[in-house]
């Protein structure tokens, strides 16, 4: 049992994960239509993650942001800087490098001024991050991520479930 | 505004809570009695149907009668949003790491496992879909892994 279970989540952890277009640069239509405002604004995020813009990335954040990794909350901005730091997300080195953010599948939350995200960070592992020592080889990190803005469109908070199991392999 | 209309949100609550008290009495044919022929449970990007749905149950302590890689394994739900046709949850997973998981030799420590579900039931009530990304990187002691 363990072993086919154990072949499964290897065989689903290497897959090559495809980006798959989503919206953006939707103009007009962003205000008549909540989905497409709301990724617009999570593809602007993760455009300045990949292009390692952390001032950018900072920028998409309102002045009092949150942000909940594994269920470990951060507040201030400067944790929240580091945080993209370590993950590869800035100029300077960090645990992670050429990373890159891959959406895969949205869903817009009823009710809520917000988005849920499937995705996918790959990077390679040439720092510690987490803990977890350099191994030099690439990772996948499987992630849902619920991004809530205000009325300003800045990200208020960004909550994520990633799995970091690629990092613990030595 | 909310498009999901509270009776629409109270029958997918009722629906989640009873698998997960299924889950949480570690009664695995009530688990698999709560999926629709065909389901597919999507976990860290690996697909799971059919005969692979019961074995990783199993392996996260989810059945009283076949040993898996947790013990005393409880899901707490924390969090509910809803999509158009689904609903979400994140909590934690916690459980004692009695076992091999994914090639991370047993500690015998109580693990914490972070996750976010998204579960989407059909018309009958009938889980078709769940799509859960859970932190593993708990079953590592860093440096310990193969």
């Amino acid at each position: 049992m363990t072993e086919l279970t154990r072949r499964q989540f290897a065989a689903g952890a290497l897959a090559a994960v495809p980006a798959v277009g989503l919206l953006g640069g939707c103009g007009d239509d962003e205000a008549a239509d909540p989905r497409a405002r709301l990724q617009a604004l999570v593809d602007a995020h993760v455009a300045t993650e990949n292009a390692h813009d952390l001032p950018g990335v900072l920028d998409t954040f309102a002045a009092q942001p949150e942000m909940v990794m594994n269920g470990v909350a951060f507040h201030e901005v400067a944790a929240i800087a580091a945080g993209h730091v370590a993950f590869g997300m800035a100029m300077e080195p960090g645990g992670l490098a050429d990373t890159r953010v891959v959406q895969e599948r949205s869903y817009v939350l009823d009710g809520e001024d917000a988005l849920l995200v499937e995705g996918t960070v790959f990077a390679i592992h040439v720092g510690t991050v987490v803990g977890f020592p350099a191994t030099q080889r690439e990772v996948a990190l499987p992630y849902i991520a619920r991004y809530r803005f205000d009325g300003d469109d800045k990200l208020v908070s960004e909550r994520i479930v990633m799995d970091w199991e690629a990092l613990a392999r030595t | 505004m909310a498009k999901i209309d509270n009776a629409e949100r109270e029958r997918r609550r009722k629906l989640v809570a009873a698998h997960m008290a299924a889950e949480n009495a570690h009664d695995l044919e009530a688990i698999l009695g709560t999926f629709a022929g065909g389901a597919e449970m999507m976990f860290n990007k690996t697909p799971f149907t059919g005969e692979g749905l019961r074995m990783a149950h199993i392996l996260f302590g989810m059945s009283a009668t076949d040993p898996g890689s947790l013990s005393g394994t409880v899901v707490r739900p924390e969090g509910e949003s809803f999509t158009d046709d689904s609903i979400v949850i994140d909590g934690t997973v916690t459980g004692l790491h009695v076992g091999d998981v994914l090639g991370f030799p047993a500690t015998q420590r109580q693990v914490v496992l972070p996750y976010v579900a998204i579960y989407r039931f059909d018309a009958e009530g009938k889980l078709v879909s769940e799509r859960i990304v859970m932190d593993f990187s708990p079953f590592a002691t860093p440096g310990s892994a193969r």
